[in-house]
């Protein structure tokens, strides 16, 4: 008997004590499943995708990838977390623009479509990623650069973004710089539409109007113009070494003052998700440039590189006092 | 035999134990809720895509290529967070010309779709909508077709122990080894009280497992993964909760706000609003004609007083009465006999005479006119009703006697009420330039009313040296009481510029003022923020949130119960 219950005792502590350790292990088992369920609740995010090294490259202009932290040094904005920058996905994107009447006047009704594509694949429809909040930013400058506008066509049911060209006698619904223009005089202009599709990367088209009527007289710009002032604010730009130099990151601070009076530029008003936007258009080659400062101790630090000498003409866009502002520009580049 | 046979069976069923039941204790309900945020989270891929209208979270099962598969749509506008209700879908997707989805509304803001998609790839689907805020046209990315869900795909390589040491066999029979060794040492020692112990105690080791499990999946672990949440504040919440929760968003732009400042004030009556009806005279109250509560008109009577007079005042008045009658007597038969003999008397004799006999008739009329009746001990008094109004408490009877400038009913007029402030001298700038006067009582604050600023301070409390201000309000419904306490919301006519919430959006976490902010369509955080001033519907932030930003505005409480039981 009391051996039967020493044999029965031996082998209660021997599994006991073996389903102790195995138990040890099991628990442990479990919490690394559970954890890792956890990461994947995230679904198809970027959590899973990739486990790798991760590549940041400058929102606006994917082409340029760094690390975390790396300015851009066209734009000056930060790079951005994207493994799909620098790949393409083999698409070509283009936008198609039609006006109706076909040929706009100046002063008169008129209706512009934008319908982004792709090439050799007609039917196919493009939806497009916001940035900037916008799904396509729209840059209208006169050809002389004397004329400028940012507006932002909607999109209609009919699968175009569009962009009402008001008669002189009508006005803006919701005020400028939403999806309405005008044309007060005729002549040439250039539209850019800054566009990313979605999964793409981000698209520039540059198109061509001219618009019938009384032409603009052109202007020309050849002495630089630093300062730029609307409606009582002040954007005065200040180069480091007080010149422009052609494949240099120049370093541009933006001095704002208001009624004359230095203001902080923190006090701005969002505009489009960033304290203020520049637009660079060059005279001579017609090549556009977008730029995003940041703000540093209240004031505005722009970084760009200008790849050729000549005469650019600049704008920035920011808001105060729920009115957008633009100031103007004229840079000279040696 | 017979001793092998308990043996066999209790290891069979040991084993048993060991492998199944354990495994279930710890993958148990309690572990489940403490890691999983969201429960099902993982029950289904999600797919996003976001515009300026719109934002689309699709959820899917796993769809298997060749097969008809169910998907769910949710959309909402992207700066409301509401439900679109009542959209025209058309979808199609880049990758698959032919494919043909059927949508069919399920719910506010639900779709469900349904179609099959051909290969086992990844999809995208281009949705072409249309619905009260515009069309859109938006891309869903990474529709994954034949793809298990993540959980099962990375639990599958854990079934099979990726080391040597975690074999549950070779443990067990390691643990085997260790129990016989031990019971092998333990037999040896005679102390049969030490060996009981050790039995017991291994005996109970298994549980110390369950012990645990319930102390990694308890409320330990909880605290640790929302202190870790506390840092980075963000956590899910469904579309499909949050469209239960009718949780709604307003995107924060800066506006302008006036400045407030609110200051205590106490209902007073109003100079026509209060008046009490006082006895002019000794008398017994003969009847009452009002109730308490009653409504009552300018001048209507209230009761009748009957004077009593004492025996003695009583005999001076007949004596009184006596000689004035005896005066008009002689007065008249003077002025008759002089009337008579008009020819000889001089002319103001006569007039004295009829001057005499004029006063002696207006005295007994005066008297007669106070002591009624000439006969009678009492006179009737009626009490009227200086003001329209409520009649107040009262405890006057019929019958009882009443002394001169006793209040006997207090009428009350709610319709026109004075505030009366104490205002002490930083508030007085906001005051000086105030736009509006908003009240609204203290204990209700249903209840609501707009001043007017009736006259300022001429001195100021010595004690507090706060200034007494007046207000006038007119409370129609006499909502609010005389001697109840109320805040007036001094609204400035000058405003500041800043960012402003919805007092809803508001709520508090550790003493703090915290916002809840949608992040991406289905994650939410949390951002802890100073306020500024308060106008009763807004409140302005200071520092915590960022023009922008989409606050919950709609159901934060519910987002904060989701973020502590996250």
């Amino acid at each position: 008997m009391n051996t039967k219950l020493k044999t029965i005792a031996i082998a209660l502590m021997a599994l006991s004590a073996s389903a102790f350790v195995s138990s040890c292990n099991q628990a442990d088992k479990t919490e690394s499943t559970t954890e890792t369920t956890a990461v994947n609740t995230a679904g198809t995010t970027d959590a899973d995708e990739h486990s790798g090294e991760h590549t940041y490259a400058c929102p606006m202009h994917p082409e340029v990838t760094g690390k975390e932290g790396d300015m851009c040094p066209k734009c000056g904005m930060k790079l951005e977390h994207n493994d799909n920058a620098g790949k393409s996905n083999g698409k070509a994107y283009v936008m198609n623009f039609k006006a109706n009447p076909g040929k706009v006047e100046a002063g008169k009704a008129a209706l512009l479509s934008f319908t982004p594509g792709v090439k050799n694949s007609e039917s196919e429809l493009v939806p497009l990623e916001l940035h900037h909040e916008k799904k396509i930013h729209l840059i209208v400058v006169s050809k002389d650069l004397s004329y400028f506008e940012h507006i932002h066509p909607d999109y209609q049911a009919s699968g175009s973004y569009d962009i009402t060209v008001l008669p002189t006698s009508k006005a803006f619904t919701e005020g400028p710089g939403k999806n309405e223009t005008r044309f007060p005089k005729g002549g040439e202009y250039i539209l850019f539409a800054d566009y990313m599709p979605t999964g793409g990367n981000a698209q520039l088209e540059k198109i061509e109007l001219a618009v019938g009527g009384t032409p603009y007289t052109p202007e020309t710009y050849s002495a630089p113009k630093l300062s730029g002032t609307a409606d009582g604010y002040t954007l005065d730009l200040v180069p480091d070494g007080g010149t422009f130099e052609v494949g240099k990151l120049a370093h541009i601070q933006g001095v704002l003052k208001k009624g004359g009076k230095a203001m902080d530029a923190n006090m701005l008003e969002n505009y489009l998700g960033a304290k203020a936007h520049m637009v660079v258009v060059g005279i001579n080659d017609k090549n556009y440039l977008h730029v995003h400062p940041e703000v540093k101790d209240g004031k505005f630090d722009l970084h760009t590189t200008f790849e050729k000498a000549g005469v650019y003409r600049g704008w920035v866009q920011f808001q105060a006092d729920g009115k957008v502002r633009t100031t103007d520009y004229v840079i000279v580049v040696k | 035999m017979s001793k092998l046979t308990p043996l066999v069976t209790f290891l069979g069923l040991f084993v048993l134990l060991a492998n199944s039941p354990l495994a279930m204790a710890h993958g148990g309900e309690d572990h489940g809720a403490a890691t999983a945020p969201t429960g099902k989270a993982v029950a289904y891929f999600t797919s996003q895509a976001i515009s300026d209208k719109y934002e689309l979270v699709l959820h899917y099962e796993p769809l298997e290529a060749g097969e008809a598969g169910k998907l769910r749509l949710y959309i909402n506008e992207f700066n409301t967070n509401r439900p679109v209700e009542g959209a025209t879908l058309k979808l199609s997707s880049p990758e698959e010309a032919k494919l043909t989805i059927v949508v069919k509304p399920i719910g506010k803001g639900i779709y469900e779709l349904s179609g099959t998609f051909p290969a086992k790839k990844r999809y995208s689907l281009t949705v072409s909508l249309n619905a009260g805020p515009g069309a859109d046209l938006l891309l869903l990315p990474g529709i994954e077709v034949g793809k298990d869900l993540p959980v099962s795909t990375v639990a599958a390589p854990i079934v099979g122990p990726a080391h040597w040491y975690e074999s549950p066999y070779l443990l067990l029979g390691g643990g085997l080894l260790l129990g016989m060794g031990l019971m092998f040492l333990l037999m040896r020692t005679r102390n049969r009280r030490v060996s009981a112990a050790v039995v017991v105690l291994f005996c109970l080791l298994p549980t110390a497992h369950w012990q645990r499990a319930n102390a990694h999946g308890g409320e330990d672990h909880g605290a640790a993964a929302s202190g870790g949440g506390a840092t980075s504040s963000t956590f899910a919440i469904p579309k499909e909760t949050q469209f239960l929760f009718n949780i709604l968003t307003q995107r924060l732009v800066a506006g302008e706000q006036a400045l407030t400042t609110t200051v205590a004030g106490t209902v007073i009556p109003s100079s026509t609003g209060q008046a009490v009806v006082q006895s002019p005279q000794v008398g017994r109250l003969t009847s009452l004609l009002v109730r308490v509560g009653q409504s009552v008109s300018k001048g209507q009577t209230l009761a009748l007083v009957e004077q009593t007079i004492d025996a003695a005042t009583q005999i001076n008045l007949q004596a009184e009465r006596n000689t004035l009658q005896a005066e008009l007597q002689v007065a008249r038969k003077e002025f008759d006999r002089l009337k008579t003999i008009e020819d000889i008397v001089a002319k103001r004799d006569l007039t004295e005479a009829e001057a005499r006999l004029n006063r002696a008739q207006a005295n007994l009329k005066v008297f007669t006119s106070i002591a009624q009746g000439g006969r009678g001990n009492a006179r009737s008094i009626s009490l009227k009703a200086p003001v329209g109004g409520i009649v107040g408490p009262f405890t006057a009877a019929i019958g009882a006697t009443v002394n001169v400038g006793e209040t006997l009913f207090t009428i009350t007029n709610l319709g026109k009420i004075y505030i009366e402030a104490q205002v002490f001298d930083k508030d007085l700038a906001v005051l000086r330039q105030a736009k509006s006067f908003g009240v609204e009582g203290v204990n209700d604050a249903g209840k609501r009313g707009v001043a007017r600023l009736l006259s300022q301070a001429q001195t100021v409390n010595a004690s507090n040296q706060s200034q007494r201000l007046l207000f006038e309000m007119d409370n129609g419904g006499g909502a609010f009481k005389i001697g109840e306490f109320v805040t007036i919301r001094v609204q400035s006519a000058r405003g500041t510029r800043g960012l402003s919430v919805p007092n809803a959006a508001l709520s508090e976490m550790n003493g703090k003022s915290v916002v809840f902010i949608k992040d991406a369509p289905e994650v939410v955080s949390l951002a802890y923020v100073t306020t500024g001033a308060d106008n009763g519907q807004f409140t302005q932030i200071l520092s915590g949130v960022e023009a922008d930003e989409r606050v919950i505005v709609s159901g934060t409480y519910q987002a904060k119960m989701i973020y502590l039981n996250q």
